[in-house]
């Protein structure tokens, strides 16, 4: 965790096109969605905020982000549903997007791989920092 | 899957039906006894003025011709029926219960027809019923572990927040602590949960097995890449070796259940290593068999505690002592896995010095046959 620290976070973020990095959160509970954007905010990230898949696929078509952080269990529009929405969009399809879900049955992380994410990642089983490790992993393998 | 059940199917043997075992060839040898008997008779009593060597061997052919074709007649009326039983009896065994034939006769194939369809019946309903029992586990278990993780995932990340200064301000000696002993009871709680739900799922016994063919060097080496984080986050330096596998070999086995006993066992092996600490995993093919061996550095297993280590809950003093987070169903988990695969699992452990965990699984395709699972039963998983 610590070593992680040191490594800086700003400066993965701001290598990124050499400008502030844009991450859509689509999250519907707002507890979770508020910690995770508070770390990501700390680690200098633009978070973009979405509760449900149709205002998480606004935000993403809008603010067109360089990453999003998707859950699966969402309102009106699952996580499964705008991943396939992203794929068949010429311009969102080539946005990396990491599953952050409490699901996680192999027929689950199948399905979300085979539709695109880059990874899943079952919130319980890793702390913020983590995440943020997995971030700047497909941050810097997408763009650098 | 479909092709893995029918090779697992344990054969029936058909033996050709020679013809004198047959019914008409039995039919055919009472006819021609019940043939020549009459004849026979016929010869003896009556008096030799009447018998004319013509109408004898005429009486004889016209005698050998009904009983011939009567046999036949008798012997298809029997044997067709049968016939179809047994191939109703054979689909059956391999998993179809779709089994339907019009056997509509009084007699009593006719009621063996029946019995049989009624059994069936009967087979086709418990079959149904497992199926749906298994479904709705499934769901429960998937509801469960999102029901329970979200709040826990709520609890760990704010007090890893707290705890990595993220939430601003400074916290005490003493703040820090206890916000730390709190992370780590809430880590038991989510370490619990999926223990649980990999028990749940385990013991759901074979329907909860998935096998098929799989590249075994490649779920070995992402189990291996999986927990590299977490062994970064201990500063336990990993190293993965492979001695013979071959990246293209095959074998069955389930890949999600080889993937969770491989990550158990690594997780102890890191979990309980020391700050500096080493964990050797070596992939080999000795004979028929693929071993997986994991060797740490780390505090060990205490020799009288050896023998409890598999066992449910159970956790090694030492290791208690630690006060890592762990619920004692790990190498529970493992062993059950490996064994259902046909595979062994064993150790070797100095107190303080290491442990070094090994498990094997078999190579040859044969082994899920030892397992008996039958087809349709190992589909419905």
């Amino acid at each position: 965790m610590e070593r992680a620290k040191k490594n800086g976070s700003l400066s993965v973020a701001r290598m990124v096109e050499n400008q502030s990095v844009h991450l859509v959160i689509i999250e519907d509970d707002k507890f979770l969605r508020s910690l995770l954007t508070q770390k990501l905010s700390n680690e200098g990230f633009i978070m973009v905020e979405a509760e449900d898949g149709n205002a998480g696929l606004k935000a993403i078509q809008e603010h067109k982000p360089q990453m999003v952080l998707l859950d699966i269990l969402l309102p009106n529009m699952d996580g499964f549903e705008v991943l396939e929405y992203m794929r068949k969009d010429k311009i969102l399809s080539g946005i990396p997007v990491i599953i952050l879900s409490n699901l996680g049955q192999k027929e689950e992380i199948e399905r979300a791989k085979a539709l695109g994410a880059k990874w899943f990642l079952i919130k319980a089983k890793y702390t913020p920092d983590e995440i943020v490790t997995y971030i700047k992993k497909v941050l810097s393998e997408a763009y650098m | 899957m479909k092709k893995n059940a029918q090779q697992n199917t344990p054969r029936v043997m058909e033996h050709p039906i020679s013809f004198m075992h047959s019914l008409f060839g039995r039919l055919f040898l009472s006819s021609l006894v019940l043939t020549f008997v009459p004849v026979g008779v016929s010869l003896y009593v009556l008096p030799p003025a009447v018998i004319k060597p013509t109408s004898l061997l005429v009486l004889f052919f016209f005698i050998l011709l009904f009983a011939l074709s009567f046999s036949f007649v008798f012997s298809q009326s029997i044997a067709r029926p049968i016939a179809v039983l047994t191939e109703a009896l054979r689909r059956l065994h391999a998993g179809d219960y779709n089994v339907r034939a019009s056997i509509n006769r009084k007699d009593e194939i006719g009621q063996l027809a029946r019995f049989f369809y009624a059994t069936v019946d009967t087979l086709l309903e418990t079959h149904k019923r497992d199926a749906a029992l298994s479904d709705i586990k499934s769901q429960f278990v998937t509801v469960a572990a999102h029901q329970l993780r979200t709040p826990l995932s709520g609890m760990k990340w704010t007090l890893r927040l707290l705890l990595d200064g993220d939430m601003g301000g400074k916290l005490s000696e003493k703040q820090h602590d206890f916000l730390q002993q709190g992370y780590q009871a809430t880590e038991r709680m989510i370490r619990l949960v999926n223990d649980f739900l990999d028990i749940s799922r385990i013991e759901e016994g074979r329907f909860g097995f998935h096998f098929k063919k799989i590249r075994i060097r490649a779920v070995i080496q992402k189990a291996v890449d999986d927990v590299r984080i977490l062994a970064e986050a201990q500063d336990v330096s990993l190293a993965f070796q492979n001695t013979n596998v071959p990246e293209d070999l095959e074998i069955i086995a389930d890949e999600e259940r080889v993937y969770t006993a491989t990550s158990n066992m690594l997780d102890n092996a890191i979990r309980y290593n020391t700050a500096g600490g080493d964990v050797t995993v070596v992939v080999a093919l000795k004979d028929d068999m693929l071993e997986v061996r994991v060797t740490d550095t780390g505090i060990g297993i205490p020799a009288s505690e050896q023998p409890k280590i598999f066992s449910r809950f159970y956790r090694a003093s030492n290791a208690v002592r630690r006060q890592t987070e762990g619920s004692g169903l790990g190498l529970y988990i493992v062993r059950n896995i490996i064994r259902r695969h046909g595979g062994e699992v064993g150790f070797s452990s100095m107190e303080g010095k290491g442990t070094e965990f090994y498990f094997t699984l078999p190579v040859k395709e044969d082994f899920i046959r030892n397992q008996n699972l039958p087809p349709a039963m190992s589909e419905a998983a």
